[in-house]
């Protein structure tokens, strides 16, 4: 299969019309699950590993992934599988030990497996906007196939049975990307995140080189995976994403009415210049001014851009993207540079469009 | 888990850093946390929680080893990850202890993996029915009905 394909295809999450796709960009349900006879993959040697690979690609076939693309990480290159990371579809622990490693790609990346990460197989579903209830059944389904086939681990007791313990039980991690620049920008975003903490989940934060949050960006997920049904964990935490939301339009309004509008305008048509004209931009750079101009576009001002492309821009200007679209390795001035003549060819191209 | 920085406090916040392309994660303590990382909250993680109870000194001196992977209980105390599922059989006394400190509960309560003995099979979709669980009895029936199709 080749990579630079799925350049071309657009990602089902990156689409701007999920639920609340104004504040959440995408949902994700990831299964853990093992099989019962033999070693975990950090303990595994070289032939139980291969085994395991082929039986899951094998078995593959016989699911409803039959037509999903199958990629040994040992026979692409470090920059593909920098790209597959990005792309979220491996881990880099994954990535960094491609041996006997791979992964099961479905159609717009909505369903994969991890094969041989820290555990034998990760389920992964993802779509665009608060959708964890759906996507949680669908994964469920993909997991009731390979069940069928492969013999997994599991105890009444303690349910399904991870490498590490703080995955065992439903092996279940939900999570949510939200988009909180209202949040920032009115200061409000550490007592809001630490209003959280007595909630049953865990944030994270996206961070650049140096120590700041970048983008505005932040994943919610579950923090514990036992003694809670899969149900209940997606019910706790898309009930603290609603509640991120309903704050996070507050202070959009509250920033985008009298006075302050014209503060907040100057900051998003400040970075949409700059995002058109900029010739070097930086990673971190062009997420910060993607944020903004989002936040812009979410309150449905009249800009000269859309969702849709601004959503696929967050994913395009990582740099194994920008390193896959030059179609080889670039130092990082060069990086920049062709970073900033995507942003001004899809810019330009969505003011026409 | 110790704080990745001063390496004196116990860690109770996870931290991410992109180094080189790459996300790294570690535990810092409260005060380099506050530091580090000004304005982002970002909460305890379970891994610290693992970490902080695996490293408080061990009670007894249970010397116990999975006879499948050959792992010992006290690796498994310096690293945090089993060796593989017969692991848990094998240190069964701690597991409870360890997932209970970690989940704070150590009984599962979500999706079970459907028996594939008929006969077995025939007592879930009972246990199921009886529980209400009308859509996991449906399930479980598909399957009893794959496998005696086979």
């Amino acid at each position: 299969m080749q990579l630079s394909n799925m350049l071309r295809y657009k990602m089902g999450w990156a689409r701007p019309d999920g639920p609340e796709h104004a504040v959440v960009l995408s949902s994700r349900v990831r299964l853990a699950r093992n099989f019962d006879d033999r070693p975990f993959p950090p303990r595994a040697a070289d032939a139980e590993l291969r085994a395991v690979l082929k039986s899951v690609f094998d078995a593959a076939s016989k699911t409803r992934l039959r037509d999903a693309a199958r990629i040994s990480l040992a026979d692409i290159t470090p920059l593909e599988r920098g790209f597959l990371v990005e792309r979220k579809l491996i881990s880099w622990g994954h990535a960094s030990e491609p041996a006997h490693r791979g992964v099961l790609v479905g159609e717009r990346d909505a369903a994969s497996v991890m094969i041989n990460e820290e555990d034998h197989l990760r389920l992964q579903n993802i779509d665009s906007g608060l959708c964890l209830d759906r996507l949680w059944r669908e994964a469920s389904a993909i997991d009731d196939d390979f069940a069928e086939l492969l013999d997994f681990a599991f105890r009444p007791e303690w349910g399904y049975l991870t490498c590490c313990p703080t995955n065992a039980g439903t092996g279940m991690r939900a999570s949510c990307l939200v988009h909180l620049p209202g949040l920032t920008a009115t200061g409000r975003i550490e007592s809001v995140l630490r209003s959280l903490d007595r909630l049953g989940v865990l944030v994270r934060g996206l961070y650049g080189e140096g120590t700041k949050v970048i983008g505005d960006f932040y994943q919610v997920s579950n923090r514990t995976a036992l003694g809670r049904s899969e149900e209940e964990i997606v019910d706790s935490v898309t009930g603290v994403v609603r509640g991120l939301i309903a704050k996070e339009r507050e202070a959009r309004e509250e920033l985008s009415g009298g006075d302050r509008k014209t503060r907040l305008e100057d900051l998003v048509y400040r970075s949409l210049g700059l995002l058109s004209h900029a010739r070097l931009l930086t990673y971190e750079e062009t997420m910060r001014h993607l944020s903004y101009l989002r936040m812009g576009l979410a309150l449905e001002w009249k800009l000269p851009a859309d969702l849709t492309t601004v959503n696929e821009l967050l994913v395009l200007s990582q740099p194994a993207h920008i390193q896959m679209l030059a179609g080889k390795p670039l130092e990082e001035r060069d990086r920049d540079f062709l970073r900033s003549t995507l942003l001004r060819r899809k810019l330009s191209g969505a003011t026409e469009a | 888990m110790l704080c990745a920085r001063c390496r004196k406090n116990e860690a109770s916040f996870l931290y991410q850093k992109l180094v080189e392309g790459r996300v790294l994660e570690s535990g810092l303590c409260a005060s380099c946390h506050a530091e580090e990382s000004p304005g982002v909250y970002i909460g305890d993680s379970p891994l610290a929680s693992l970490f902080a109870y695996l490293g408080a000194p061990a009670q007894g001196k249970r010397r116990v080893r999975c006879e499948a992977c050959g792992l010992s209980f006290s690796e498994f105390r310096k690293c945090g990850r089993l060796g593989c599922a017969r692991c848990y059989d094998a240190f069964a006394g701690e597991m409870d202890e360890v997932l209970a400190q970690v989940h704070a509960c150590s009984r599962h309560s979500g999706k079970c993996l459907p028996p594939r003995d008929p006969k077995e099979l025939a007592r879930a979709i009972e246990k199921a029915v009886a529980a209400e669980s009308f859509e996991e009895a449906a399930r479980l029936r598909d399957r009893l009905k794959r496998i005696e199709g086979d």
